[in-house]
């Protein structure tokens, strides 16, 4: 007979993009302290939730420590609510919203709602990353072993994690060889990941940084070009590793500008390696 | 005595200390896979001697204020071991105490305990020196147990029934998934499901198995939970629900005989 497989929930999706129809709005603000959260839950009459139906709002980090969820009343009694807390990371902290039923069954859902930052300038502004026009935004991170790495999932933009309290964002942006180190390995392996995992076949996050990075090395963004990471035999296709190395090598080895002036990463890094090489040469 | 913390120039001395004990039996291991015969090689008269000597040495520490006394006995196990330091330090909110140079000054204090040559089959450094990085922080022998005994009381006990010397797979599978961390109450059902209450230990072969498909097993746990967490409010609902609501391949552990 016949499996029928259905993945229906039968969950309600809660609108939480920015716009008129929002049904949460969360403002959060770093103090000294502590991070203030401020929430606001409008839901829409469409949804046809009982009045009785409790609503809860989770703090989590992307990967690390998740809060216990808050209770802001019922869907008969929404309105504004605030709170607090100390141990998570603004810079990569999310909500994901539930609307529960007396048995427990969830009947509105909404994940992986990022708060608008406040208190950071004179402007309000939106969380790392995913509205940024960079390619790959930095972030530091305590829940890192290495000094950096890249953090990435579906539908998310990737995320150069570095190593907290090892000042790396900064040296990061300064000492062109660390860059062109880090860069390359980030690059390449965000790229392996794209082409090697399913999961992101759909992910219209990956095609704009592949058409980013193949613009930046100069390449027409032609996907129907780029090799399959696995071969019929599910072996690496030396191909598709190839393609990697190319795109990674175009992306380091092309002009930008750097401190005010047009600079090439790759040219700086061997200029560096063969000054050093040269003083060394002296000493001895 | 009061428990302490290491100052600046105590807390390297230990770093440097236990640095070069793990240096000096991978010398004697030679390249290959350490061994417990490594271990109780590599760790010479002479290290003793200086761990003797670091013990002894004053000045490397202070006395944490609001601690109660702390009896050092032969503890049983790391539940015993870190139900005893969390009492001890129950005047604390575990945050103010979770300090790398505390759990690193317990670990010098009872390293006879905690690093016993012949017995331990590891020795990797963050057994023994705290570590930052959030996942590694947990395998260090003072601080996972007193991490799990404060968060899940005694739910922790799966985690922390091992000897003190060993590394409780439990532990490491269990806190590595946030919901699982996360939420009290799975600590609970994993208790009811997979510990075994006569013999005082986790039931074998359920915290991970070659065959994560292995019917009933926590890796398969971890994916009905998964599967629950979209539908259900997980956090509203205690132990027995939990349990009520897992499929057949769960009832050999559901009628956990041994409680």
């Amino acid at each position: 007979m016949t499996q029928i497989i259905s993945n229906r929930t039968g969950r309600e999706k809660i609108i939480k993009a920015e716009g008129q129809n929002t049904e949460i709005v969360i403002l959060a603000k770093e103090n000294k302290e502590f991070i203030e959260i401020n929430a606001e839950v409008k839901l829409n009459k469409d949804h046809q939730f009982k009045d009785e139906y409790k609503i809860f709002l989770q703090a989590y980090e992307t990967s690390g420590n998740a809060k216990e969820p808050w209770n802001l009343g019922t869907v008969g009694k929404t309105g504004e609510y605030s709170f607090s807390f100390n141990d998570l990371n603004i810079e990569s902290l999310l909500f994901r919203l539930k609307i529960v039923d007396s048995k427990q069954i969830i009947k509105g859902y909404a994940d992986e709602i990022r708060p608008t930052l406040s208190g950071l300038g004179s402007n309000s502004k939106s969380n790392i990353g995913q509205n940024s026009n960079t390619l790959l935004p930095i972030r530091e991170s305590d829940k890192i072993r290495l000094p950096f790495a890249i953090e990435m999932s579906p539908y998310n933009k990737p995320i150069l994690l570095v190593k907290s309290k090892h000042h790396l964002k900064e040296k990061f942006k300064w000492d062109i060889s660390t860059k062109v180190f880090i860069y390359t390995s980030s690059i390449r392996q965000i790229l392996t990941n794209y082409l090697s995992d399913k999961s992101y076949s759909d992910c219209p996050v990956k095609k704009n940084f592949l058409d980013r990075v193949m613009s930046n090395a100069g390449m027409e963004a032609d996907f129907d070009e780029i090799p399959e990471y696995f071969d019929k035999n599910k072996n690496i296709n030396i191909e598709a590793v190839e393609w990697i190395e190319n795109i990674t090598a175009g992306c380091i080895d092309t002009p930008v500008q750097f401190k005010g002036r047009t600079v090439n990463y790759l040219k700086i890094f061997e200029q560096d390696c063969i000054r050093f090489n040269q003083e060394n040469t002296h000493e001895n | 005595m009061k428990i302490r913390k290491f100052n600046d120039e105590g807390h390297a001395a230990w770093k440097s200390f236990y640095n070069e004990v793990f240096l000096k039996i991978k010398e004697v291991a030679n390249g290959s896979k350490i061994s417990t015969g490594d271990i109780q090689n590599g760790y010479t008269d002479d290290l003793k001697k200086k761990y003797i000597n670091l013990k002894n040495s004053k000045n490397l520490s202070e006395e944490l204020v609001d601690s109660k006394d702390f009896e050092i006995k032969s503890f049983k196990n790391s539940y015993e071991l870190g139900l005893s330091i969390n009492k001890c330090l129950s005047s604390y909110e575990f945050i103010k105490i979770d300090k790398n140079e505390i759990w690193d000054w317990l670990s010098m204090i009872l390293f006879d305990q905690i690093f016993v040559p012949g017995k331990i089959r590891g020795c990797a450094i963050y057994r023994y020196v705290a570590q930052d990085d959030f996942f590694s922080s947990f395998r260090h022998l003072i601080r996972g147990p007193c991490y799990s005994i404060n968060k899940y009381g005694k739910n922790a006990k799966i985690f922390t029934y091992t000897k003190t010397f060993r590394q409780n797979d439990w532990l490491e599978q269990y806190i590595k998934v946030t919901a699982f961390r996360e939420m009290k109450v799975l600590a609970e059902v994993c208790m009811e499901l997979y510990y075994d209450f006569k013999k005082d230990e986790a039931i074998a072969g359920t915290s991970k198995s070659s065959d994560s498909d292995k019917p009933g097993i926590f890796p398969r746990l971890r994916n009905k939970v998964s599967q629950f967490n979209k539908v259900k409010f997980i956090w509203g609902m205690n132990a027995d629900e939990i349990i009520n609501m897992l499929p057949k391949e769960f009832n050999k552990y559901k009628n956990n005989i041994t409680k």
